[in-house]
């Protein structure tokens, strides 16, 4: 029963951040909803001038900072130029799929806000071939003049939210890269609230990953943690994606030269004792994620990597499922718990 | 200018209904019909008919006003050992609108189409389109058994977009071609006409105008008013002669199409009554595609058909853009018809009693 609670709020929670815009440089419009779903087991919070917000639960002793990072911002498209017959072109902010774009509803956020819908002229339409980005624009259904008094370059355009929980409790939506995170964190505070812990826990909504992780390298720098854990969505298995995680079948923990081998394990390690099933991928370089700039804060922080499985990554229909960020914010918590006063679990004995 | 009843053409516009599943667009239809005191008939094919006898002292002039029911959508084709499930179109959609949308199955389930993340994309396929049989929909089902517990083959799953106001002076929604014309004859069948009205809400138009041909055999009319949706290319930087129709250039009245030639009479006539009633008009600049008329003006002894369009930006995809302006501008357009039809001396003419006596005349 308390399981089936805890499932419905995790689905809210994608639901309500996936109708949220925080394309990246512009994550100001989440803070509300961290404070609801963060902020609310925490004491303190702040934020900087990247645009991070961290969050401080405080542990019994202190002794370390466990740094929790998860990214708010998702990918959208920002005001490039606006044509003689006031059509809005743009250029993308991170990793936009072109394809995925014709007949998208989007909100242009200008003096004030628009809807609109990415079109193309019917000239493009050439068997089989996908419509370049540079030959997209969005139609708002005003003349040039009306359209240059509402917007100008350098506005955002996000994408329309659209959310819907499939069968299995299986939800879709836009930016559940990585609302998905943000929401395993919040199970993760939740479960910590009646749990003793030692050291302080600071979790942060990182800025502008989805550009180059440029808020964690900053988080980190101000955080000076122990210990560092990303918290991001990797691909799923789909028809055209075989070698990946599956979608249901718990948290992914990464293995790789980004991440600490003995924090690797000792993830691992609580998966099996808290029986929270899990996967493994395999990360040969520096990963796309958050890891990759926390693991090289300071002095060097061990950092592990935990991700939800997601299909169709960068577009409007990202799908994950709810079971799986509520065993991501499980696991999480029972790392917190566990780890020793001293963190000798993390020393190397060569 | 506002769409006289847009809560209307919003709700229908928002029913899921391709070729031969038009159910729940036809009930909500004849409930409308039955609301507004009409008696709705329908036929084996799905086609709906309703008749309007105009006030007493009003023309025997018998229009047949008509507007298709199906809109384009996907045909479930195959259900995946993994749960997912393949379509085949029915109607011409551009599979460049497919990838990463929403659909609906059978009215109610959710689904995504899916794609494969840019991120694992190959370079070659990302300047190639999926072709159709190598697109899915995810309905989260974890195998074939718990698929097939909600979706049978054959099943539609129609394009998802929802209703939304754009600029000023545009509506975007999933259907406008054609509930904006359902909605259109709607209006007019509610009111007070001069002539005799069957209006016909007809199935199958998107798969070769089905629907029609059936309808033809049984009903003759004087002349026939196809209200349509009609592509609107004036899209980025197209060229004018290119265009096809714009928004907010008035009703469009077609000359030639794929499936008819109209008759330069009843072009004339239309122009005539728009410029009177100072109504902008607008051509159909292009002849491809083809509607209900082409099932119309040959069936039995043949009849006098004539097709008035509202111009509509991205038809065929989730989300058609139309001009409110045009739309009332369109209805301005069919009523001041229909009253030019029920003069004496135009009724007459186009009658299909009297008109092949003075044929030479015109």
């Amino acid at each position: 029963m308390e399981q089936n609670g805890l499932l419905s709020w995790v689905e809210e929670i994608l639901a309500q951040g996936s109708a949220l815009s925080g394309v990246s440089g512009h994550e100001a419009d989440l803070s509300g909803f961290l404070a609801d779903i963060w902020g609310v087991y925490c004491t303190e919070s702040r934020k900087d001038v990247v645009g991070n917000q961290f969050f401080l639960k405080p542990g019994k002793s202190g002794a370390n900072k466990i740094l929790l990072a998860a990214h708010t911002d998702e990918i959208g498209l920002i005001v490039t130029a606006v044509d003689k017959n006031g059509f809005i072109r743009f250029a993308p902010v991170g990793g936009v799929d072109a394809r995925a774009l014709p007949a998208q509803a989007v909100t242009v956020h200008g003096r004030s806000e628009m809807t609109g819908v990415i079109c193309y002229a019917p000239a493009e339409r050439r068997a089989g071939k996908p419509v370049p980005l540079t030959h997209l624009a969005v139609d708002v259904g005003y003349d040039r003049e009306e359209v240059l008094a509402r917007t100008r370059p350098g506005d955002i355009i996000s994408f329309a939210p659209e959310f819907q929980t499939l069968l299995n409790h299986v939800c879709a939506g836009k930016a559940l890269d990585n609302r998905a995170g943000l929401a395993a964190l919040a199970v993760c505070l939740r479960e910590l609230s009646g749990r003793a812990h030692a050291h302080d826990v600071i979790a942060v909504a990182t800025a502008q990953e989805e550009v180059g992780c440029r808020g964690a390298a900053t988080a980190a720098f101000q955080a000076q943690a122990a210990v560092a854990i990303a918290v991001d969505v990797t691909h799923a298995q789909s028809p055209d994606v075989k070698q990946a995680a599956q979608l249901g079948k718990g948290p992914v923990i990464a293995r790789g030269p980004n991440l600490h081998p003995l924090l690797t394990e000792y993830m691992e390690n609580k998966a099996r004792d808290e029986r929270i099933p899990f996967q493994t991928e395999v990360a040969p370089r520096p990963t796309g994620t958050d890891a990759r700039a926390l693991q090289l804060a300071g002095a060097g922080t061990p950092t592990s990597l935990i991700s939800i499985p997601l299909r169709y990554m960068h577009t409007l229909v990202e799908t994950v499922s709810a079971p799986d960020v509520m065993l991501t914010g499980k696991l999480l918590a029972a790392a917190v718990t566990g780890l020793s006063a001293e963190l000798e679990e993390l020393d190397f004995a060569y | 200018m506002p769409i006289e009843n847009e809560r209307l053409l919003e709700t229908l516009s928002s029913l899921d209904g391709v070729a031969g599943q038009e159910k729940t667009v036809g009930e909500a239809i004849a409930a409308r019909l039955r609301e507004i005191g009409l008696q709705p008939e329908t036929d084996r094919m799905g086609n709906i008919t309703a008749r309007r006898e105009p006030a007493a002292g009003g023309s025997p002039f018998h229009a047949l006003l008509c507007a298709h029911m199906d809109e384009v959508g996907l045909l479930i084709t195959e259900i995946t050992a993994d749960g997912y499930l393949k379509f085949s179109p029915a109607g011409g959609i551009d599979n460049a609108v497919l990838p990463a949308k929403w659909v609906r199955i059978g009215g109610e389930l959710p689904g995504v189409v899916g794609i494969k993340a840019i991120h694992l994309q190959k370079m070659d396929e990302r300047k190639k389109l999926p072709e159709t049989d190598a697109f899915y929909i995810d309905i989260g089902a974890a195998s074939r058994e718990e698929a097939e517990k909600q979706v049978k083959l054959g099943d539609m799953a129609c394009l998802v977009g929802g209703w939304h106001e754009l600029g000023a002076d545009l509506v975007m929604g999933k259907a406008l071609d054609d509930r904006a014309g359902c909605a259109l004859l709607l209006e007019l069948l509610a009111a007070e006409q001069p002539c005799r009205l069957t209006g016909v809400f007809t199935a199958q138009e998107e798969i070769g105008l089905r629907g029609a041909q059936v309808l033809a055999n049984r009903i003759q009319a004087d002349l026939v008013v196809v209200l349509e949706a009609t592509a609107a290319a004036d899209v980025l930087e197209t060229e004018a002669e290119e265009t096809v129709t714009c928004l907010g250039r008035g009703p469009v009245c077609s000359l030639m199409d794929a499936g008819t030639i109209y008759p330069p009479e009843l072009i004339k006539l239309i122009t005539d009554c728009a410029r009177t009633a100072e109504i902008p008009l607008q051509y159909r600049r292009g002849a491809a595609g083809a509607n209900d008329a082409g099932a119309l003006q040959t069936a039995g002894a043949g009849q006098r058909v004539i097709t008035l369009s509202l111009p509509c930006r991205y038809i065929h995809t989730m989300r058609s853009v139309a001009s409110r302006t045009d739309y009332a501008n369109w209805k301005k357009l069919v009523i001041n018809l229909l009253e030019r039809l029920s003069s004496p001396e135009e009724s007459a003419r186009f009658s299909r009693e009297t008109s092949g006596k003075d044929a030479g005349k015109q």
